[in-house]
């Protein structure tokens, strides 16, 4: 089982190093390296039950067809296997990274869904593709081929999957197929430039993105004032850096991103802080302020 | 192109078998995949793969998963290096010179041995097979454990050190992992 779980590992963090170079810079603040998101990738996959059985193995190799019968069909089945379930966990951090993020994949999931388009995981990425006939492995559009994209593809809310499955066959030599995430991100930046965020891909009347931040981090400041500066467990000069800690961090939100390391923006508030002194002093403190913050965010953008 | 390599459809496991079991996969499709341009970046990605996967793990990353997944034992380890002799030996137990061309090996051994020299590995070559003999030096019966062949990351695992491993092709190995479980 150690040979399984090694190999898991390798073959996950490979996938996160290789098929998801832009990820760094799209996980909003999180402390996590690259190593530490490829075990969590590919512990699920290890969880036992009561009885001691490794129940989500068992199950994925009972249902695999073709048969697992030679050397080849199971390296390609723990291949494929890590594949899906680093995917899976991408979506799932950058869901609970990104409120946007995840706003927007849900109102592309339902267009994906009211349209019949399908998703079909290839070389460990989720794409849109027009129908189940689809079946090309090479020449597979990446995100960088998203990003450069004309932008005008994306104002249409309810065509977007459309219009750019049309620019990809008449303009390109690229397979008919969309990597998920990457549109989402794609989309993200361009309504996030425009200040407005549609309230889901079928309706254009927008939410204005400002306002969404600006009550979520008075809400967040507000439990900090409470909680924290009126019981004297941080001074005033505290929590005015904190706040424009969390002020950076939301402006990050808005415009995409660049900052990975949530203690990174606490330090630049405090430069005499090193990184010991943070994990003793503030960490719990600014941690539990940001997952108010991004549930705030979650919340507006759900009402 | 063969008219008839149009209709042949190039899958996700052709690509994967391209890179590690090429013998797996028709001529046909190796001509396709070698042709096209499409399908480069997959196989640089699978290569990437294939190279790691030879990788062996730091003790850092052992010991996360160790944290993180509890099906993951942290084990012992016993790390053996190769004694200075290198052997070459005729059927009849003659030995021979290591240097010689003239003479053809039938047979090498190397023998490794831990730092505390508690237990022995001999690794017997025999041209098409290798076989590995673990011994305790304390004459003891060693339960429960991998082997682990580097360079080469070949990870084997025995439940006593009855029988020896026999590898059906030639293998040189530099150290050799002992890996105890709990």
């Amino acid at each position: 089982m150690n040979h399984l779980i090694e190999l898991a590992y390798k073959t996950a963090y490979t996938y996160l190093n290789h098929r998801n170079k832009g990820l760094s810079k799209v996980l909003l603040a999180e402390d996590i390296t690259l190593q530490e998101m490829a075990i969590d990738s590919i512990a699920p996959l290890f969880a036992r039950n009561e009885a001691g059985d490794f129940v989500k193995l068992i199950k994925a190799f009972e249902n695999w067809t073709p048969k697992i019968d030679t050397e080849d069909t199971a390296q390609f089945f723990v291949n494929r296997l890590i594949a899906r379930s680093v995917d899976k966990y991408i979506s799932e951090i950058l869901r609970e990274s990104d409120p946007f993020f995840s706003k927007i994949l849900d109102s592309i999931t339902y267009l994906i869904d009211k349209v019949g388009y399908r998703k079909r995981n290839l070389i460990g990425t989720t794409y849109i593709v027009e129908n189940e006939n689809f079946m090309k492995t090479g020449a597979l559009p990446d995100s960088k081929f998203i990003n450069e994209l004309p932008l005008d593809l994306f104002y249409d809310n309810i065509n977007i999957i459309s219009k750019v499955f049309d620019y990809i066959k008449s303009n390109t030599d690229k397979a008919v197929a969309i990597p998920l995430n990457a549109l989402v991100m794609k989309i993200k930046s361009v309504v996030m430039s425009e200040h407005r965020l549609p309230d889901s891909c079928c309706n254009e009347q927008g939410t204005e993105v400002d306002s969404i931040l600006n009550k979520a981090l008075n809400t967040c400041i507000e439990k900090m004032n409470v909680s924290y500066v009126e019981k004297n467990k941080i001074s005033e000069i505290e929590a005015n850096r904190i706040k424009q800690a969390l002020i950076n961090i939301t402006n990050d939100l808005r415009d995409g991103g660049i900052n990975p390391g949530l203690h990174k923006y606490l330090l630049e508030q405090f430069p005499q802080l090193n990184f010991k002194d943070y994990e003793e002093k503030y960490q719990n403190l600014f941690e539990y302020l940001f997952k108010i913050l991004k549930k705030e965010i979650a919340e507006q953008l759900r009402t | 192109m063969n008219e008839n390599n149009k209709n042949i459809e190039i899958s996700e496991q052709d690509v994967f078998n391209y890179v590690f079991f090429k013998d797996r996969v028709s001529s046909e499709k190796i001509q396709l995949i070698e042709m096209s341009k499409d399908y480069s970046e997959v196989i640089s990605f699978y290569i990437e793969l294939k190279k790691s996967q030879d990788q062996p793990l730091a003790i850092e990353i052992k010991n996360k998963l160790a944290s993180k997944i509890p099906a993951y034992r942290k084990a012992n380890y016993v790390n053996l290096y190769p004694l200075k002799e290198n052997l070459q030996i005729k059927p009849n137990g003659n030995r021979l010179a290591a240097d010689s061309k003239e003479l053809k090996a039938k047979m090498t051994t190397k023998t490794f041995v831990d730092n505390d020299k508690e237990y022995m590995i001999k690794v017997l070559n025999y041209g098409s097979i290798t076989k590995v003999f673990v011994f305790s030096t304390k004459d003891e019966v060693v339960n429960n454990f991998d082997i682990v062949i580097e360079p080469h990351n070949l990870v084997f695992h025995f439940d006593d050190n009855s029988e020896p491993l026999k590898i059906e092709k030639d293998i040189e190995a530099e150290k050799i992992e002992l890996r105890f479980y709990p």
